[in-house]
């Protein structure tokens, strides 16, 4: 019988913030039951799109809950990490695409493969940061298995970023979006092989993403699952009470990526 | 009605895999009756089956047969002479492949001669002439779609297999023999029958600038009109480089907003030819069929703030056919879609843009 979990949830600052995590667990994970805010859950999630967000990790953490979830940080800093440690209990991250299925897909679907060019698009709501735009589309390329890009080159616009990077041999061409566009992501990395092509929409939307491998002999459209990456993510989290390993996005893998951004010039103002 | 005759001027993929098999589409409305290769026995191979006179020179064809409307299908260097060539000849029609010279003041001696001589010039820049893009071109202008809704970030993408695929889709293509490496350029004589080019920069470039620069003006130039509508004005670039086996990455800026572009080609991969526009609450996107396919038009969407995106196309005619259709129309009297200063002015842009990216490419703000 599964083990009936209390989600907190901690650091909103509005009910829009946290309805996409109620509706993750409320309504379609009837073993994880959120709870009011505050401490005392099995599973704390931190809605850290805050400045002080590693300060609450660290509270959150005390409580010994079985994980702290790190929801969409401000970018961190090699310092955050260095701060909040290694520690017993595990801190996962939360980007908008880094638990979808369908990266996953990917990542399976691109080991073994050479790339030697890698052109992704991301797009962010309006009011995002450019450094966190960034931060979330150098995670999902960590997760997708395609390496971490370190940032040769950065262009500012109105409303993109544009980055030149290189993960180990392969060039990286990043375009983050920011606007009131639909929010979702493409990743293309191309090798003699051919090219493999991830498509993400929404990640409130349980729509699945899509992973397609063309080359000479044809082409694979690899099946996903229906689920948002929250709910992936809590998910998993019931499966670590239960015993099972921990998933690939502890925070503390995440490290080489956030000291990319460093040396690309991103320090925290605050 | 009597077909009008027309000469392929270069007998190369350009002639035979677009040209041909549009001007076959006409419905009888023009046959080809000549066509110029230096390459002797490529022009007669291209010319026997269409019942068309073989020429190695464009002077001897000029003073063989007179003809209506000329195909400038050469390779870049000498777009501008044989255009001027033509027009002094009195050719009602010239339909020239892009880029329509390789300096702006070639392209303004073009503006002169055909504005002397009363021909109709049209750049062969079949997006700039897709049904889905006129579309969207009239809707953008029907919704007031105007620099207010900037700054625009433009993103070109241009991910296709090599030519030679689609050329081979498009006709029986008779291809030349392989010509063995060239002796060194000071040791060769340029054939008498074309215009000596432009000279080349004094300043050596590497190959991955000269990639880039090619890549403008060979490839993302069937765009730049587009973007140029969206930034008209770009002032930078930000980065340039190459990319293996063939395509470039470039990032560049203007007052009126960013542009991003990509393109990889000559190996088997997705293809994709999109370009996209993202301004302050509007997305406007083509995606365009890849060069020498002939089977209908790009589609094209726009989405304005909260509201429906609306979607055009695919027609069933496809940009090859429109810019024919666009030149028998001038010829028979139409207005043009792109009066010549406007070509000038399109290709000024491009040149603008192939000499930044190729200098940010050089300076080594590159991979």
């Amino acid at each position: 019988m599964s083990q009936r979990l209390d989600l907190v949830l901690i650091g909103a600052t509005s009910t829009s913030q946290t309805q996409p995590v109620y509706d993750a667990a409320a309504s379609a994970i009837p073993y994880i039951k959120p709870v009011a805010q505050g401490l005392g859950g099995h599973i704390a999630w931190v809605m850290a799109n805050r400045p002080d967000w590693a300060s609450l990790v660290s509270a959150a953490r005390s409580d010994n809950p079985a994980v702290v979830v790190i929801d969409q940080p401000t970018t961190p800093t090699p310092a955050d990490l260095a701060d909040l440690g290694d520690g017993i209990v595990p801190l996962w991250l939360v980007t908008p695409h880094n638990w979808a299925p369908a990266v996953a897909t990917m990542k399976q679907a691109a080991a073994g493969l050479e790339f030697d060019w890698l052109e992704a698009a991301t797009f962010s709501p309006g009011e995002a940061d450019p450094w966190t735009c960034l931060f979330d589309a150098l995670v999902l390329l960590r997760s997708a298995g395609l390496g971490d890009a370190a940032i040769d080159n950065l262009t500012f616009g109105p409303h993109c970023v544009v980055a030149e990077a290189r993960a180990g041999q392969t060039a990286v061409h990043l375009t983050c979006l920011r606007g009131s566009y639909p929010l979702k992501a493409t990743v293309k990395a191309f090798g003699s092989f051919g090219s493999l092509e991830l498509a993400l929409g929404d990640p409130r939307a349980a729509f699945p993403g899509e992973v397609v491998r063309v080359g000479p002999d044809g082409s694979t459209l690899y099946p996903t699952t229906y689920q948002t990456p929250r709910r992936m993510a809590l998910l998993e989290a019931h499966a670590l009470v239960a015993g099972s390993r921990n998933p690939d996005h502890l925070l503390s893998a995440y490290a080489q990526t956030v000291a990319n951004l460093a040396a690309a010039g991103y320090a925290r103002t605050q | 009605m009597e077909s009008l005759r027309v000469a392929l001027i270069g007998a190369g993929p350009v002639a035979q895999a677009i040209h041909i098999p549009t001007i076959a589409r006409l419905a009888g409305r023009c046959q080809v009756s000549a066509v110029m290769d230096p390459n002797a026995e490529l022009a007669n191979a291209v010319a026997q089956p269409l019942g068309a006179t073989a020429y190695d020179s464009l002077d001897a064809m000029l003073a063989d047969q007179p003809f209506d409307i000329a195909v400038v299908g050469s390779p870049d260097q000498f777009h501008a002479a044989q255009v001027i060539r033509l027009a002094a000849a009195k050719v009602r029609g010239i339909m020239a492949e892009k880029p329509l010279a390789t300096s702006a003041r070639q392209a303004q001696d073009i503006a002169r001669a055909v504005r002397q001589a009363g021909s109709k010039l049209v750049v062969g820049a079949m997006h700039t002439f897709d049904p889905a893009w006129l579309a969207l071109s009239q809707e953008l202008a029907r919704c007031g779609v105007t620099a207010a809704h900037g700054p625009f970030h433009v993103s070109l993408v241009c991910h296709i297999p090599a030519n030679s695929h689609f050329e081979d889709m498009a006709n029986l293509m008779v291809r030349p023999a392989a010509v063995p490496p060239a002796p060194p350029a000071s040791a060769t004589a340029p054939p008498a029958s074309k215009s000596a080019p432009e000279p080349e920069p004094a300043a050596p470039v590497s190959g991955a600038a000269r990639m880039v620069r090619h890549g403008v003006l060979g490839l993302a130039i069937h765009n730049l009109p587009h973007i140029r509508r969206f930034i008209p004005v770009i002032n930078q670039v930000h980065y340039a480089a190459a990319v293996l086996p063939w395509g470039y990455s470039i990032t560049a800026s203007g007052p009126g907003g960013t542009a991003d572009l990509l393109a990889r080609t000559g190996g088997t991969w997705q293809p994709d030819w999109t370009l996209r526009v993202y301004g302050q609450e509007m997305v406007a996107q083509v995606a365009f069929p890849p060069s020498y396919v002939h089977g209908g038009s790009a589609t094209s969407r726009l989405a304005i703030g909260s509201g429906p995106a609306r979607s055009f196309g695919p027609y069933i005619h496809n940009g090859y056919q429109a810019e024919w259709a666009e030149l028998l129309a001038q010829m028979n009297g139409k207005p043009p879609l792109y009066p010549v200063e406007e070509l000038v002015a399109e290709l000024e842009y491009a040149l603008n843009l192939a000499a930044l990216a190729e200098n940010a490419a050089a300076k080594g703000v590159s991979q």
